[in-house]
């Protein structure tokens, strides 16, 4: 009786344990397309500092842009996680994995105003060749050139070098046009036992329709507004793209990099960084390029954080 | 006779009695006046005269008919049949004049101006024998078909989409209705009502399938800012749920915009909604 007992709580034990594994080492499954759309890169019509108007035939551009579906394509999904920000078609998806989890990107291209092939290219992961996503003429495979109506899955590994965000971007022919259009996005592994951030904002320096552009968004009131409370762990992805450096600064903020105290950091074209504080400075902030140029041309928004919550 | 017989017999003669869309129009006699002076009816309609005066009697005479002293009170019918113009007067008083225009088709525009390019309503009637129709248009450099009408006893109904100022007609044969008119125009009203936590507007001139945004007068946005999208039903209205983040009431106003989503065609003046509760 008592032998049959233990027998039953190790048979329970086995089954919570076999339960547990996939929260440290998972396949996380994304479904994206690659969908047109007409973007606005001011939507309010207006550079507010400057107190300079456009008209929509200034900012308004029909593009192709990543998003991400349900299973199987089926149902559209907001492309930002809850704490970033909403209705965005640029940059494309947020996705997350961590250090140790296997990631499925399913990939569909559903360009029909270009007609073009596009594909997915991630930084910072591991990967067989057929899924790097670049095209080469007579070595790379459908991986790096997809065309309108077809699929690719692309297998990674987040490993235990994949720590941080990391940008993803279309590398097939159509790349030149495409990534100016916006077909980027982010791709954030959490380390091993790292702690999820409370809010992770993702800062995507590039050119769009000639505006110097955050996220695809030109001006401050257009580019993301960020928002936070006092006492949130916050998480900046900062990236780039295109053919020009940036530097990355906060007002009233500052950060560590090796001991050393920063407030803005560099980024050129491809690479990125995290940057993390507690956050404890209330009040409505900017964050902005620090090259003149493109500050004055688009590359400025703000953030808000309000009280620590009651 | 059987009495089922009867009953069938009483059936086919109510199906065969049934009006091919006749319709009977009223001309007022008073003051020394026919009112309308001027009529236009389809070949089968009856005109109808009643005398309003309250001394005075008259009479509806023409060349094909003459309705005798018409008594104060009184009134006199008749049939038209055969489509073209029709003169009459009063024999006792001459200087009284009227005309009934009887065609074989007859066609009825919106009694109002229409968005430039709107899916734009058309419908009317056709004598009996009438073959399929179509409407024409005319901006100024003749007619020419833009639409097939859809016919059903007698009426039929098209859709049209003007671009300019225009005139239709009902064509079919040798047969046309006389023109219409529509009148375009790029000036929009709207009437915003809030309801229910919700934001209703209609827009006139009538814009089935327009695209229309809500905007809400944002600080942290330094502008009006595009919360919410709709299209316009058929009877040109929408409507958007009322959504505040972070407030408890914000300007709100709606802009009708180009099938691009963005560019403005006519914005609504601002009205100030309320959040029901405030969520984020």
């Amino acid at each position: 009786m008592r032998l049959r007992a233990v027998a039953a709580l190790a048979a329970a034990a086995a089954i919570m344990v076999a339960a547990a594994a996939p929260a440290h080492a998972s396949v996380r499954e994304y479904w994206v397309a690659a969908v047109p759309v007409t973007w606005n890169v001011v939507p309010n019509g207006h550079d507010a500092i400057m107190d300079e108007s456009f008209t929509p035939a200034q900012t308004l551009f029909p593009t192709v842009v990543y998003r991400r579906y349900t299973r199987g394509w089926k149902h559209p999904l907001p492309n930002s996680m809850a704490g970033s920000q909403p209705g965005t078609a640029i940059p494309g998806p947020l996705l997350h994995a961590r250090v140790g989890d296997r990631i499925l990107v399913h990939f569909k291209n559903e360009d029909t105003i270009f007609g073009q092939p596009h594909s997915m290219h991630f930084h910072g992961v591991h990967y067989r060749p057929i899924s790097d996503g670049a095209y080469l003429p007579g070595f790379s495979g459908r991986d790096g050139d997809v065309k309108p109506g077809q699929t690719w899955t692309y297998r990674l590994q987040a490993g235990r070098d994949s720590t941080g965000a990391w940008p993803y971007h279309d590398h097939s022919p159509s790349m030149d046009q495409s990534i100016g259009g916006g077909m980027y996005g982010t791709l954030s592994i959490l380390g091993p036992r790292e702690r999820a951030p409370d809010r992770e904002f993702v800062v995507y320096f590039e050119f769009t329709k000639g505006f110097a552009t955050v996220d695809g968004r030109a001006f401050v009131g257009n580019t993301p507004v960020f928002r936070s409370r006092v006492g949130d762990l916050v998480q900046w992805d900062v990236l780039a793209l295109g053919s020009e450096h940036h530097t990355f600064h906060v007002h009233g903020h500052r950060w560590r990099e090796q001991g050393t105290p920063r407030d803005t950091k560099t980024v050129g074209p491809a690479e990125s960084f995290r940057i993390r504080w507690r956050e404890d400075a209330p009040g409505t902030w900017l964050y902005h390029c620090h090259v003149e140029q493109h500050m004055m041309h688009g590359m400025i928004g703000i953030y808000r954080v309000s009280g620590r919550r009651g | 006779m059987s009495i089922r017989t009867l009953i069938a017999a009483t059936l086919v003669a109510a199906l065969a009695a049934v009006p091919a869309q006749a319709d009977t129009v009223t001309v007022a006699i008073s003051d020394f006046h026919f009112t309308p002076p001027q009529t236009t009816v389809l070949a089968g309609d009856t005109v109808g005269w009643r005398n309003g005066s309250f001394i005075n009697q008259h009479t509806v005479t023409s060349a094909g008919f003459d309705s005798g002293p018409i008594v104060p009170g009184g009134g006199f019918f008749h049939d038209f049949a055969d489509p073209g113009p029709q003169l009459y007067a009063c024999s006792i008083h001459p200087f009284m004049t009227g005309e009934v225009d009887v065609y074989r088709l007859l066609l009825h525009g919106p009694d109002r101006a229409v968005a430039r390019g709107a899916a734009t309503a058309v419908s009317g009637r056709a004598a009996a024998g009438v073959g399929p129709v179509s409407i024409e248009e005319d901006t100024g450099a003749g007619f020419h078909a833009v639409a097939t009408a859809h016919t059903d006893r007698g009426s039929f109904r098209a859709t049209v989409h003007p671009n300019a100022n225009a005139s239709y007609r009902a064509v079919s044969g040798t047969d046309a209705s006389p023109p219409v008119q529509v009148e375009v125009t790029d000036v929009s009203q709207f009437k915003l009502r809030k309801a229910r936590g919700r934001l209703r507007v209609h827009v006139d001139p009538l814009n089935p399938g327009a695209r229309v945004s809500l905007q809400l007068r944002l600080r942290e946005r330094f502008g009006w800012w595009t919360v919410a999208r709709a299209r316009l039903d058929a009877r040109s209205s929408a409507s958007f749920p009322i959504r505040l983040r972070d407030r408890r009431n914000a300007r709100a106003r709606v802009v009708l915009t180009q099938s691009d989503g963005w560019t403005a065609l006519a914005v609504s003046d601002a009205v100030r909604i309320r959040a029901r509760r405030a969520h984020r």
